[in-house]
């Protein structure tokens, strides 16, 4: 068992592009951690394909791994409570998020993916912070939903949830 | 590598982005098929709705994990964008919001509200209150008689708002009529809800009239209301003989002759028709009320007592607002505050010009005028007279307010 310092892995991007990654970098994303696992012992020769994640998305996701290298690994089941409710994003994270809305979504995407679950938080928690306080109105032009409800329909909403009279 | 998807329906999957699966073949194999749904589904809902919104490509259980960092009331909001939205999410937001309770129900509607230009939110009935149906939502002019009684007409008249302003007033069409100014929206009818015009009242030997105004001014709602107490030439003081007055939840004469009590100078009937009231404006030192009493003589048709306030109900965006709330009588005298506003600047705002410029008697119509120097129809008591001797002065009027004299 070589643990080198030089230990690579070259991952390939939906558009073909490979990615030279330093395995311990790669390894945030459970994905491909298990399938490296798996495959112990026999030689790894050629690129790992990523379908569907592209070379700008994964650059990005590769640049959070990279920055994030060091941390501790969360346990695989450590859901629920503790994770939740907190929307506080770390100054680094935070500065990293600020890219445009395709971008955010492809990162979250990704991330799934990947299972890169901490990232996956990441994203979660900025898209939480744009819809928080929001009207529906103020969500649509957040995030350029558009309005397919009709008046009537609306009212009928407000009607049935009690918000309103039915009147 | 992608199929477009005929069907709009939603797949439901597990959050567990991997099962426990043993076989690393079928991990794989598992990840790569649920990513190929994602972008299947992807490709359904952006042709169903033709526009591009990256959010609305992220399945629905990547959604409901971000709804995790959401509170409930941006949760039913986001529920509320559009159909997809709404039919996955209904139940699960919709639901946590009614079991939240009323106040996150308000904070919702509140937020509701900001999209709504034609409501208000009633924090008294949990419900948004429709301003084009202002006549319905406001006590004083509500016609339909089968309608249960409103939350807010209740609280209205359990916190006294009626003592602190006047019969027309109400907190809802006050609400609106604000609401509607700031939407820069048609608001005059809303406004007349919450005056009248001359109204008229008959009683044994002397007759009244009422007026009430609404007027907003620079963002916050000014009022006047003006009454008009007409008696007999032949009576000494030009006083009714029965009644009180209410100026505010802090200022109130329980009787006409009160106001000698409190200072307020009172001419004989000989002394009216050269009377200067040298008094003028009377502010409250608790609420944003000013008055004044004045008196005029018609001759032979009668003496009159002018009694016009005017009130500054702010501008109406929180009824915890100072302005609004010192109106309540419900509100403990021990916690009573203090304001502080340079005289005269609430007529002044009313008017539009320096309180000083104001004719008590410029209000009344000519026909006002007339029907207040017809006779009076019912003859005053026998027996009753009306007078100031034996009543102390506890009161003097001193720049404007009413100051004790045990104080001085």
């Amino acid at each position: 068992m070589s643990e080198g310092p030089a230990q690579t892995i070259v991952l390939q991007s939906n558009d073909n592009v490979a990615i030279t990654v330093e395995r311990k970098v790669a390894e945030r994303s459970m994905l491909i951690k298990n399938m490296l696992e798996d495959l112990a012992g026999s030689e790894l020769d050629s690129a790992i394909p990523i379908p569907n994640v592209n070379e700008s998305v994964l650059k990005k996701v590769i640049e959070w791994c990279e920055h994030h290298k060091n941390d501790p690994q969360t346990a695989a089941d450590d859901d629920s409570d503790s994770r939740k409710k907190t929307t506080d994003i770390e100054e680094w994270d935070q500065k990293f998020m600020q890219v445009d809305q395709e971008m955010l979504f492809e990162i979250i995407l990704a991330s799934n993916y990947l299972d890169i679950k901490p990232l996956l938080d990441v994203g979660c928690k900025t898209v939480a912070n744009m819809i928080k306080g929001k009207s529906p109105e103020e969500i649509r032009k957040t995030f350029n939903i558009t309005n397919d409800f009709t008046p009537e329909e609306e009212e009928q909403i407000r009607r049935e949830n009690e918000w309103a009279e039915d009147r | 590598m992608t199929t477009p998807s005929t069907s709009s329906a939603l797949p439901q999957f597990s959050m567990d982005p991997a099962p426990n699966i043993k076989c690393p073949f079928l991990r794989q194999t598992f990840r790569l098929f649920r990513f190929g749904v994602t972008r299947l589904r992807t490709q359904g809902r952006s042709t169903a709705i033709d526009v591009d919104s990256p959010i609305e490509r992220l399945p629905l259980e990547l959604i409901i994990l971000i709804l995790d960092y959401v509170p409930v009331v941006s949760g039913a909001s986001l529920s509320l964008t559009c159909h997809s939205f709404y039919s996955c999410l209904r139940n699960r937001c919709l639901d946590s919001l009614k079991k939240a309770g009323q106040s996150t129900t308000c904070e919702f509607l509140y937020c509701l509200e900001r999209d709504l230009p034609n409501h208000v939110v009633c924090p008294s009935c949990v419900q948004l209150h429709p301003i084009s149906n202002a006549k319905e939502y406001h006590l004083p002019s509500s016609t339909n008689s089968s309608r249960a009684w409103l939350a807010c007409w209740r609280k209205d008249l359990t916190s006294g708002l009626e003592r602190g302003t006047y019969a027309e007033f109400s907190s809802t069409g006050f609400h609106m009529a604000m609401k509607a100014y700031r939407q820069s929206r048609e608001n005059t009818q809303v406004l007349k809800l919450l005056g009248c015009e001359s109204k008229k009242k008959f009683d044994w030997g002397f007759k009244e009239q009422r007026t009430a105004e609404a007027r907003i001014q620079n963002g916050s709602l000014f009022v006047r209301e003006q009454r008009v107490f007409i008696v007999p030439s032949s009576k000494d003081i030009p006083l009714p003989w029965f009644g009180g007055i209410i100026i505010c939840p802090h200022i109130s004469f329980a009787a006409m002759t009160s106001l000698h009590k409190y200072g307020i100078q009172i001419p004989t009937a000989t002394e009216i028709e050269d009377f200067e009231n040298k008094q003028g404006l009377i502010d409250c030192n608790h609420c944003y009320t000013e008055f004044q009493v004045d008196f005029k003589s018609y001759g032979k048709a009668g003496n009159a007592m002018f009694l016009t306030r005017w009130m500054d109900l702010g501008e109406g965006r929180d009824f915890n607002d100072h302005k609004f709330r010192s109106r309540l009588s419900s509100v403990e005298e021990t916690s009573w505050t203090e304001v502080v506003y340079q005289r005269g600047s609430v007529c002044a705002s009313f008017e539009q010009k320096p309180a000083a410029d104001f004719k008590f008697d410029s209000i009344l119509s000519y026909q006002d005028e007339k029907d207040l120097t017809t006779e009076i129809p019912w003859p005053w008591p026998e027996r009753i007279k009306v007078t100031l001797v034996g009543i102390k002065q506890s009161y003097v009027v001193r720049n404007g307010s009413l100051v004790m004299l045990r104080n001085l």
